[in-house]
């Protein structure tokens, strides 16, 4: 299981690499509005999951080109996209059990 | 962008410092861009929850600091609980001084430091009536309704001027309403006051210019108190017409819940609605009626605002009455009396938190002393210094904490307890604890904690672990340098005591010389019960009946030995009149004027000096007549007698038929001034009025029998405020009295801090000399020598207290002056009594400790060093 915040981030970088303020918002955008992430969580965050090797720091040269240089970017690893895939699944198949057992589903 | 505040980036440096450096400026700009477009209170509570998480992340970050810092706590909270007496005695100190002074903080706070809650207070002045004196007499600040109105149609220096009708009463009218009548209380106010204050109703509107003129159709406004009472907070009372003794009146809107008028200008009363007070010339020749308020224009000052007032004062042959306009700030008229009270109580509160800072200092020290064996053992198997020193500085921190908890609970309670007094003070109601007294509180603790900890934690800490091992054996020593501070201490302690003992002594004094004062009449044995005839009578003669069918009524009822009628009682209101000699040109006099009835001078317990009381037969339609008092007899006539004289007053004719002894009507420390009595049945210039019954029995029977005397003449004229006239004088000291006692509590404090200082140093003496002490009495010394030694000792220390307090004392006498009544800041008496108090105090309290030499072995204790 991933922790809450580590998925969202994650899901965040799996489209194109971000800085911090960006992964916040679009984590923001994507939850409703439901998810702030404040600052110190989520820097701390990002520092858990580039040591636990799910995400890694660009060096300056590899940021989007016209990117400011000063921001640290953040592009998520391989393993990175299979603990999201896998969390992605499990959630899915939480969400399904409840639907079925609402009777929703057949 | 919106920045970050200082405090948030004084919070990154508790994040580990690689994190701080890697993401420290994208923090505060993810911070930032969340706070972006919103208003300032929300910006702040963007940061501070931004803040929080840092705190939270900090502190996983940081586990292990925390570890140790809750190790330190763990173990000085054991080391406190082996010692129970100790760190109660602490905490006690620490919360009853933390307690005491939060609670002065706050009502300092409330009276002086707190802005009123009007638009821009610091612009809002009172204009005075300077020809009467000063202080809150009403006719020292009431002011005729023309003058008002020529200083507005000059004003350059005012935006605007206004006042309210000083002369409204509880309950004088009532609302008829659906479900029944209620009695209301009226406050009349010129047309413009609410603007000149910067008040917004919260409902409807305030009003109009063509509603303040005489004829005008009655409008009124509610308090927010009395909407809610009386309507519920119904919306649609306004504009609805609501019926008011016996006419109706329109509703127009209500005044905000914040408006507490009553608590600011009228403390201990209540209002209901407002009406205006009409300007023209039919108010004005009511004379001296209003009390003036004025907002200042952009760049006047107080003096500039003055000589315009003194340009715009009417001509002689229009002013009913002498004026001399005073302006001054109105927070000054308002709560600047009671500035040196307050100053009195700060004063003296700082003095407490003095000495409970010497005690814990004193006690501090002799811990750090007695336990230098154990931090010794602790530096020898490697805790470091700095380990230590934050060890004793955490038990400091812990004691401080408990205090402050206690001391909160203390102000918390004490400010409730003092809002909730009637002691008639503007503003008083007011206090309460907030936030800045909070912090206050806890800054303090903190820094005594830290201030008193960390003398006694360095000394203490100051260990070589093998001397003091070697050493240990003795027990602990303290070198003479320490051994001074700690007398130093006891020295300084004694003073402050002498100080605050002299102190709430004269107070204490001066109440009892209050309390014995002869007031010129009686109050003990009389009660008095509000009657409100206003509007039930249509004729004058109908008015006079109910009058003398009740007052007889009332003497025929059991145990009633006198009774008599009066339009205002003792300590309460009053109003002046002005009174000159026919026929005569000489300068008129202001003697306060009262409607009475026969049988008041007997009721009150006045003294008839010359000539008749009232009669029965002084009605309309007879020639006036009226009393006056000796002051009145001495100014006009000198040695000559008055009675038989005619004098005018107020549009009135009258012959003088008696003279009474003068009383103190206004207050009991206020010297009696000129009085003026005319008969209630034949001038109808009253509102409510109150019905004086003298008698023997208790007060309720009293009451009981003037209600049902009452309600046999007329079961709806509506009664209430009984009250016993004792009670009235009582309440009028209430202020005094309780001065007395916050000194009192403060002075007893003291005292005890200081014995126990006495008692402390004397102990740990005895504990740290017992071989010294063995010896001597090894060599021949009896035990008694010894004892007066310890006791000698300690009254040196205690007489140079007093030496010290006793000069501050006579150097303050001054300032203290002005809080006594018949009694000397340079009293003999007092100052000597103080000295034997504090001397037998320190006899007693070294003797105690002293006395435990009995139990020294000499043998065992001259060995010691050798076990």
């Amino acid at each position: 299981m991933l922790r809450r915040n580590w998925f969202h981030v994650l899901v965040a970088l799996a489209e194109r690499d971000l800085h911090g303020s960006a992964i916040a918002e679009d984590v923001l955008e994507r939850t409703g509005g439901e998810l702030r992430l404040w600052p110190a969580t989520l820097y701390r965050a990002l520092d858990e999951l580039v040591e636990a090797g799910l995400a890694e720091e660009l060096r300056g040269d590899d940021h989007p080109t016209g990117e400011s240089q000063r921001k640290r970017y953040y592009r998520v690893t391989t393993e990175g996209r299979r603990a999201v895939a896998e969390e992605a699944r499990r959630l899915e198949a939480m969400a399904h059990e409840a639907r079925v057992r609402l009777g929703e589903l057949a | 962008m919106s920045r970050p505040p200082l405090w948030f980036r004084v919070l990154l440096a508790l994040l580990p410092e690689d994190f701080r450096r890697d993401h420290g400026e994208e923090m505060c700009e993810l911070a930032a861009l969340y706070a972006e477009g919103r208003s300032a209170p929300g910006r702040a509570l963007v940061w501070a929850r931004a803040g929080l998480d840092l705190l939270v992340v900090a502190a996983r970050g940081r586990a292990g600091v925390l570890e140790g810092v809750g190790r330190d706590v763990r173990y000085g909270t054991r080391s406190l609980r082996r010692e129970p007496g100790f760190a109660l005695f602490a905490v006690g100190i620490v919360g009853l001084g933390m307690g005491a002074s939060v609670t002065v903080f706050s009502v300092a706070q409330a009276l002086l430091l707190r802005p009123l809650p009007f638009d821009e207070p610091e612009r809002l002045v009172f204009v005075s009536n300077g020809d009467f004196g000063r202080g809150q007499a009403l006719s020292a600040i009431s002011v005729q309704s023309g003058q008002v109105e020529s200083l507005r149609a000059t004003a350059t220096q005012f935006i605007d001027v206004g006042g309210y009708h000083l002369f409204d009463r509880r309950g004088d009218h009532t609302f008829h309403l659906s479900n029944g009548p209620v009695r209301v209380t009226r406050l009349r106010v010129t047309g413009n006051l609410f603007d000149v204050l910067g008040v917004e109703p919260v409902v409807g509107r305030l009003f109009a210019p063509e509603e303040t003129l005489d004829d005008s159709p009655p409008v009124v406004l509610l308090t927010y108190p009395a909407w809610q009472r009386l309507f519920s907070g119904d919306r649609s009372v306004i504009g609805a017409s609501v019926r008011l003794d016996d006419s109706s009146v329109t509703v127009i809107g209500v005044l905000p819940p914040s408006f507490d008028f009553t608590e600011i200008f009228l403390p201990g009363s209540r209002i209901d609605y407002v009406a205006p007070f009409p300007w023209g010339e039919r108010s004005n020749r009511q004379g001296n009626t209003l009390a003036v308020i004025g907002r200042l224009s952009p760049g006047a000052t107080v003096a500039s605002a003055q000589a315009e007032a003194e340009a715009a004062v009417i001509p002689p042959a229009d002013r009913i009455n002498r004026y001399t306009p005073v302006v001054r700030p109105l927070r000054d008229h308002l709560s600047g009396g009671y500035r040196p009270t307050v100053l009195l109580l700060v004063a003296s509160v700082a003095l407490v938190v003095l000495m409970v800072c010497a005690n814990l200092s004193n006690l501090l020290l002799a811990r750090g002393a007695a336990r230098k064996r154990e931090l010794s053992i602790r530096a020898a198997i490697g805790a470091g210094r700095g380990r230590l020193v934050q060890q004793l500085l955490t038990e400091s921190l812990i004691l401080a904490a408990c205090g402050a908890i206690l001391g909160v609970l203390v102000a918390f309670n004490g400010t409730r307890l003092l809002a909730s007094l009637d002691l008639r003070i503007p503003m008083l109601g007011h206090t309460r604890v907030d936030g800045t007294a909070l912090g206050l509180a806890v800054a303090a603790s903190a820094a005594v904690a830290l201030l008193f900890g960390v003398a006694p934690a360095l000394r203490g800490t100051d260990v070589d672990p093998n001397e003091s091992l070697k050493e240990g054996a003795r027990g602990s020593s303290e070198g003479p340098g320490q051994s001074t501070l700690r007398r130093a201490l006891v020295v300084s302690q004694v003073a402050i005591a002498c100080i605050l003992l002299v102190a709430s002594t004269l107070t204490a004094r001066s109440l009892v010389h209050l309390l014995r004062t002869d007031l010129g009449y009686e109050p003990v044995g009389t009660i008095a019960l509000r009657i409100d005839p206003s509007h039930r009578f249509d004729t004058e003669e109908a008015r006079v009946q109910y009058l003398a069918d009740m007052l007889s009524s009332t003497r025929e009822a059991p145990g009633v030995e006198a009774a008599g009628l009066a339009d205002m009682l003792p300590m309460a209101f009053n109003r002046r009149w002005q009174m000159r000699l026919l026929d005569r040109s000489d300068d008129p006099v202001y003697p306060f004027m009262r409607l009475i009835s026969d049988g008041y001078v007997d009721a009150m317990g006045l003294e008839l000096l010359e000539g008749r009381d009232l009669s029965a037969a002084d009605v309309s339609g007879t020639p006036t007549v009226g009393l006056v008092n000796d002051v009145v007899a001495g100014l006009l006539w000198g040695e000559e007698s008055p009675v038989g004289a005619r004098v005018r007053t107020s549009g009135l004719e009258l012959e003088v038929v008696g003279v009474v002894r003068s009383t103190r009507q206004r207050s009991v420390d206020q010297e009696p001034g000129a009085e003026l009595f005319l008969p209630i049945r034949q001038v109808r210039d009253h509102g409510a009025i109150h019905l004086l019954v003298r008698g023997g029995g208790p007060p309720e029977d009293l009451v009981a029998a003037a209600r049902a005397a009452a309600r046999s003449v007329d079961a709806d004229v509506p009664l209430d405020q009984a009250v016993s006239l004792g009670r009235v004088v009582d309440t009028s000291l209430a202020p005094k009295r309780f001065l007395v006692w916050l000194l009192g509590g403060f002075a007893a404090f003291a005292l005890v801090l200081a014995a126990l200082g006495i008692y402390a140093v004397v102990s740990y003496s005895v504990a740290q000399r017992r071989r010294e002490i063995g010896i001597h009495i090894a060599l021949g010394a009896t035990n008694e020598l010894v004892i007066r030694r310890l006791v000698r000792d300690s009254l040196t220390m205690t007489v140079l207290g007093l030496a010290v307090g006793l000069t501050l004392a006579r150097l303050t006498a001054g300032t203290l002056q002005g809080f006594l009544f018949g009694v000397e800041a340079t009293d003999l008496l007092t100052l000597v009594g103080v000295a034997a108090v504090l001397v037998a105090v320190a006899v007693a309290a070294s003797w105690i400790p002293a006395r435990r030499v009995l139990a020294v072995n000499p043998i065992e204790a001259a060995t010691s060093a050798r076990r």
